[in-house]
């Protein structure tokens, strides 16, 4: 340790040094005294008794005495302009970071301030990475002479004094007789020394400051340990500036991500709109300046309700978040395009800028609906190919019996006689006709599209309607059909339809289950159980596997050769939409039983 | 020779599981003074063969329970001459060589008119007397 042994050899020689001026002094004051004492005696001859000697030696000691008073006078003197200067350095230094400048501006600013403001000569600063390895450096009243440091120190070499600090040995102070390997100092430069520091924040190392002063203040520790605690300071500055640069980063990325989403994205604090993306924008389009979410413009009047529960429930942050999909009317755009969207939308609570904040994220569902919607529709149609055997003989049974009575008809009138018969042949042939119209009718609003319009009604009916669609095609397979409906079932609020065509699906699947089976049975059964209206369609088939329960609803799941899959799974969104449950259970006969559960309507009071 | 004063003396047994052809047939038929049974399934009509003296069977192939290519076996075997008339709506090769095989002597498509009825009978009244020469058709 070269550096320290010298340190200890400076300061001893520092002591010598006070040692010789104390006895200067102390020398000084007694002939000082001594001479005044011979020009009060005035001529009696040099006689000392006690007394003199006495005064001769408090006079010394008051010699002494000044010398010190006046020495701390001075020093005291130069700690506090030492320490305005820290201060003010310190200052300049933090004053500096607030202007948000580049790094390399505020390294280059800091070493001038202590160049400047302080009292050295130079200083330079370096900044290595995690590695190690040289990151960036600046220099203030050094010039040429660091071109030679920072080249080694991008090799990798750093000066022994930097080396020295950075591997953590507090304040190192070095001067050009050290000659220590690769010292910034030439050897013009004595009389001066280098006081060198660590850069770091609690185990980061940041890099290290160097700063050159006269070789008078290298033992002074008053020096040093300001010098250390302005090391601290910019220690502390480069935290800072790399907890903002990485904070500007993750924003960046954050906006980046945000800006380029695939999602609607959409903050609302105190019920007004304070940011919206790009996308957000495309779905929704302009929104009025004062835009409130809670006038919910253009959305569409039956969703309505249902958004604005929403919106309520996260708000008041009875739920954490909250998914919900709806239809709305963008406003009106230069293009005229006003058709009605579908948004599929996530609203979350967060706190954004240290206050409550609804984050809404939407996607555009539009086109997932349409084709929803045409799948439906291509659903009913199949359920309805399935049954058109079945349908054809409901129409023509009918018509061959209006084509006989017609015929008979025609018989009595060409022979003039039987005329009695004529009423009742008329209206059987209209009760005909009657049946086939209804099943005409019945076949038009099963297949007609549209949305699910839920109205009151009894579970049995749609059941029903169905069973008869399906009666014949069960039949003709040889299906014992065992039918169990209750009655006085309260009311659901349900689809017709749309049920009518989950129990199509449900039926024809339990035919074709059947097909291969020895007992043909299927029974249908209705009733309120723990509030639920249930629907049950057991079959005597081979059953699903427990393992399969619920994969049969899986879209494009299928086992028939010719299925398309569909069915089961559009069966479940239906019954969803209607806040029911489908599922698959073992039948009696050790077959498959579909469950239906709906929601019962509470009763009217009257 | 009108075709219903030669049907009066015989006994036309129907099996159709729609009431109303069952309904209008018996109609049409009583307008001509004629009877005509009228039974909704295969095993009704086994009972009717088994004790009466049926001479021509109209019948739908769609049956619940024994379809009816299967009734017109049994019957086939109860009453070996007796004339049969199959309805269907559902022409298909299977059905039809098997109609054959069994001896079926006429096929009506649904939907059909009387005149259909009145034609499928006229040729069955007039084969009669070749049909008698034969003998019963063999079955399986």
């Amino acid at each position: 340790m070269p550096i320290g042994m010298r340190n200890n050899k400076g300061i001893f020689s520092g002591r010598m040094r006070k040692s010789i001026l104390n006895i200067l002094a102390f020398l000084g004051a007694v002939v000082l005294l001594s001479l005044l004492f011979l020009l009060q005696a005035e001529g009696p001859g040099p006689d000392f008794p006690l007394q003199t000697s006495l005064l001769l030696l408090f006079g010394g000691l008051g010699g002494v005495a000044i010398r010190f008073w006046l020495l701390q006078r001075w020093q005291s003197r130069e700690r506090e302009a030492n320490l305005a200067l820290v201060v003010r350095t310190v200052r300049r230094i933090h004053l500096l970071l607030a202007e948000r400048k580049s790094r390399d501006e505020l390294l280059e600013g800091i070493c001038r301030i202590l160049v400047d403001d302080g009292h050295y000569f130079s200083a330079w600063l370096a900044l290595v990475n995690r590695e190690g390895e040289l990151d960036c450096c600046a220099e203030v009243g050094l010039g040429e002479q660091f071109f030679r440091v920072r080249q080694s120190m991008e090799g990798g070499i750093f000066p022994a004094c930097a080396k020295n600090a950075l591997s953590g040995e507090g304040l190192v102070v070095s001067d050009p007789a050290s000659r220590c390997a690769g010292c910034i100092l030439v050897p013009d430069d004595a009389g001066r020394v280098c006081f060198t520091a660590r850069l770091s924040r609690h185990d980061q190392v940041y890099g290290l400051l160097s700063v050159s002063t006269s070789a008078a203040r290298a033992h002074n520790r008053e020096e040093q340990k300001l010098f250390g605690e302005i090391a601290q300071d910019v220690g502390q500055t480069l935290y800072l500036l790399e907890l903002e640069t990485q904070r500007a980063i993750t924003e960046n990325r954050f906006r980046e991500l945000v800006e380029n989403s695939l999602a609607g994205i959409l903050l609302i604090q105190d019920d007004a709109i304070i940011y919206r993306n790009p996308e957000q924008k495309r779905i929704f389009g302009p929104l009025p300046a004062n835009f409130r979410p809670d006038a919910f413009a253009g959305v569409h009047p039956d969703d309505a309700e249902k958004v604005e529960a929403a919106y309520g429930r996260v708000s008041r942050g009875e739920v954490a978040s909250v998914d919900v999909d709806f239809r709305f009317y963008p406003q009106q755009r230069d293009d005229g395009d006003l058709a009605m969207k579908w948004v599929f939308c996530r609203a979350s609570r967060i706190e954004y800028q240290g206050r409550a904040t609804v984050l809404v994220s939407m996607i555009d569902i539009t086109r997932n609906k349409e084709l929803e919607q045409i799948v439906r529709v291509q659903d009913k149609m199949s359920s309805l190919g399935r049954v058109a055997a079945g349908i054809a003989h409901e129409i023509r049974n009918p018509l061959s019996g209006i084509n006989i009575y017609l015929d008979t008809l025609a018989k009595i009138h060409e022979r003039g006689e039987n005329m009695e018969a004529v009423g009742e042949i008329i209206t059987q042939a209209q009760a005909a006709s009657g049946k086939i119209e209804s099943v005409i009718r019945r076949v038009i609003d099963f297949a007609k599209p549209g949305q699910p319009q839920l109205v009151l009604v009894d579970v049995n009916r749609p059941v029903e309607n169905a069973l008869s669609l399906c009666a014949v095609a069960l039949r003709r397979d040889g299906v014992g059909l065992e039918k169990d409906l209750a009655v006085n079932l309260p009311r659901c609020r349900l689809d017709a339809s749309l049920i009518e065509q989950v129990m199509l699906n449900l039926l024809t699947n339990a035919a074709e289950a059947l097909r291969h089976a020895a007992a043909k049975r299927i029974s249908v059964r209705t009733a309120l159980e723990k509030e639920a209206v249930v629907i049950r369609v057991a079959d005597s088939g081979h059953g699903v596997p427990e393992g399969l329960r619920d994969k049969v609803f899986d879209p494009f799941y299928t086992t028939k050769s010719e299925g398309t899959g569909i069915g089961l799974s559009l069966c479940q969104r239906i019954i969803h939409d209607h806040h029911g449950t489908l599922i698959v259970e073992k039948s009696a006969w050790g077959g498959a039983e579909f469950v239906i559960a709906l929601v019962a309507e509470p009763e009217q009071e009257g | 020779m009108d075709l219903f004063a030669r049907l009066q003396g015989m006994n036309v047994l129907l099996v159709e599981d729609d009431q109303w052809i069952r309904d209008s047939l018996r109609r049409f038929f009583a307008n001509e003074n004629c009877a005509l049974m009228a039974v909704e399934t295969g095993e009704d009509a086994l009972e009717i063969i088994k004790d009466n003296n049926c001479d021509i069977i109209i019948t739908d192939y769609r049956l619940p329970g024994m379809d009816g290519l299967a009734f017109l076996k049994r019957a086939q075997s109860l009453n070996a001459g007796v004339k049969k008339i199959l309805i269907t709506a559902y022409m298909t090769e299977a059905v039809i060589s098997e109609a054959f095989r069994l001896g079926v002597h006429e096929f009506i498509e649904k939907p059909f008119s009387t005149e259909d009825l009145e034609e499928a009978l006229s040729r069955i009244l007039e084969k009669k007397i070749i049909n008698n020469g034969l003998g019963p058709v063999k079955t399986f």
